[in-house]
């Protein structure tokens, strides 16, 4: 066993599904796209309602865009399986329809998959998402990130190093691409690098218990005892009950003394 | 491990930065010998977390040294790591690098790394003449000179027999972690030839054996203890 301190990045974080692209009005009408606004509002504001209002348009033959709507519904609710579900469906019916949107429906599914804690299904979800050049800039960038962490959950590190070197180019203002990059190069013992993705991660995300937990095990990984220290201090300081604050209290007991016998 | 109490072990832990570094003394040696001290001064130097103990009937541990077994001592180094968290580096000497196996063996999600100085694992088959043997069955124990102190060493039927009954270099020792073997050529107590030998035996792919063509069995000077620390340190970064 090496120091093995847990990837925070890779627990089930997961996002609030993009913001969908809005359906594009020459391929559907005015009516269809008022329908979806609707739909999509209803099932953020009140994902329960939302969850009736979208099945109802579904069954009203609302197509891939009440399927999507659905898995919207579901993912607000934190049921990721129904979530994944009903992505793939959409991106399926969207890939019959030759919609390009399917892409993204694949993304907001691998998305849900990780949430779910299924990395296998949610690399297969994002391969998808990414096969096709429709994807493109932060929503990339964003994919990118997703199925960097599911290969690290299935332990491809090197698949995960290319993503991630890819999603910090298009997706460069997002804190967590940065922490997740630190937190691998840590892993594979490029210290330098994880020192300066990790100033990164802390440039842009100065009160992030995650972020000086990683600054602790890279200090830790450097063989530097205060700078661990300080890091782990200040991960339990700004977010006393979280994940990471756990992690950086088990971490400290490093400095403490062995019980005695 | 038994239900009699067990006797207390002195020991001296340096909190810091895991993984703790457990010195483990030669056989009838105790914590305040060169090498051990000079890991405690590495690793607070360094922040690291650091251990060094005396096995019980050694050094200021409670017992009578000569009622205690070869697995008592292999016990004990048990019972160190599971008073400490977190992974753990084994630092063995002579004796300590055959219990250091054990250890591994025994705790094979703790131990993290092994170095072995001049580890003399078996050494209770090879390191006796066939009447020394004949003398530690027959009368219980065998003392020989000693070149180190000024008391004799004396080897009881006890440790002996449970010495025995833990030789480990028969075959492929099932430890993975990453080893260093460090050995003086000029060992006149326990030939380097074992300590490449166990390289051989080690499954672990990770496994160097360095010679000192002119260190003796305590690889204890200067420039041995630097090399001693470079191989420590190699392992926990």
């Amino acid at each position: 066993m090496t120091i093995l301190l847990a990837l925070s990045m890779v627990q089930a974080q997961p996002f609030g599904p993009q913001a969908p692209p809005k359906p594009d009005p020459s391929a559907a009408s005015t009516a269809t796209e008022a329908r979806y606004d609707r739909c999509v509002d209803l099932a953020t504001s009140d994902p329960q309602a939302g969850e009736v209002d979208a099945t109802k348009w579904r069954v009203a033959g609302g197509g891939y865009f009440a399927r999507q709507c659905l898995g919207i519904a579901f993912a607000n609710q934190r049921r990721w399986q129904a979530a994944a579900d009903e992505f793939a469906g959409a991106a399926q019916d969207a890939e019959v329809a030759h919609d390009s949107r399917a892409a993204h429906y694949w993304a907001q599914s691998g998305n849900a998959r990780l949430a779910q804690g299924d990395p296998a299904q949610a690399r297969r979800a994002l391969d998808a998402a990414l096969a096709t050049p429709t994807l493109t800039g932060l929503q990339r960038g964003e994919a990118s990130f997703d199925r960097a962490r599911a290969l690290v959950l299935l332990g491809d590190l090197e698949g995960a190093r290319a993503d991630l070197d890819r999603a910090q180019q298009l997706a460069a203002d997002d804190p967590l691409v940065w922490l997740a990059s630190a937190t691998l190069a840590r892993r594979t013992r490029d210290l330098p690098r994880a020192r300066a993705d990790i100033a990164r991660a802390y440039d842009l995300s100065r009160d992030d218990a995650s972020v000086m937990l990683e600054i602790g095990n890279i200090a830790a990984a450097s063989g530097d005892a205060e700078g661990a220290r300080g890091g782990w201090s200040e991960a339990i300081r700004l977010a006393p009950g979280s994940e990471a604050a756990a992690q950086a209290r088990a971490a400290m007991k490093q400095f403490e003394d062995a019980p005695k016998q | 491990m038994n239900d009699l109490p067990r006797p207390a072990l002195a020991h001296h832990h340096t909190p810091g930065l895991w993984p703790t570094v457990i010195f483990l003394p030669g056989y009838a040696s105790d914590m305040t010998g060169a090498k051990a001290t000079a890991i405690e001064s590495w690793a607070r130097a360094r922040g690291r977390s650091c251990l060094r103990f005396d096995y019980r009937g050694c050094g200021a541990s409670e017992g009578v040294f000569e009622e205690q077994r070869f697995a008592d001592w292999r016990d004990d180094v048990l019972a160190m790591i599971d008073m400490v968290a977190g992974p753990v580096v084994l630092v063995g000497s002579s004796m300590g690098g055959w219990l250091m196996l054990l250890a591994a063996l025994a705790r094979p999600e703790r131990v993290a790394a092994l170095v072995g100085i001049a580890a003399a694992p078996d050494f209770t088959d090879w390191g006796f003449s066939t009447d020394e043997k004949m003398t530690i069955l027959s009368e219980g124990r065998l003392e020989r000179p000693n070149p180190y102190g000024p008391s004799p060493t004396v080897y009881s039927r006890a440790f002996w027999t449970s010495g025995e009954a833990h030789r480990v270099m028969a075959g492929t020792i099932a430890i993975d972690v990453p080893v260093r073997l460090v050995h003086g050529m000029l060992d006149p107590d326990v030939p380097y030839l074992r300590s490449v030998r166990l390289a051989e035996l080690l499954r672990s792919a990770d496994v160097q054996t360095i010679l000192v063509k002119d260190g003796d069995h305590r690889l204890s000077r200067d420039r041995d203890i630097a090399l001693i620390l470079r191989a420590i340190e190699e392992l926990v970064l």
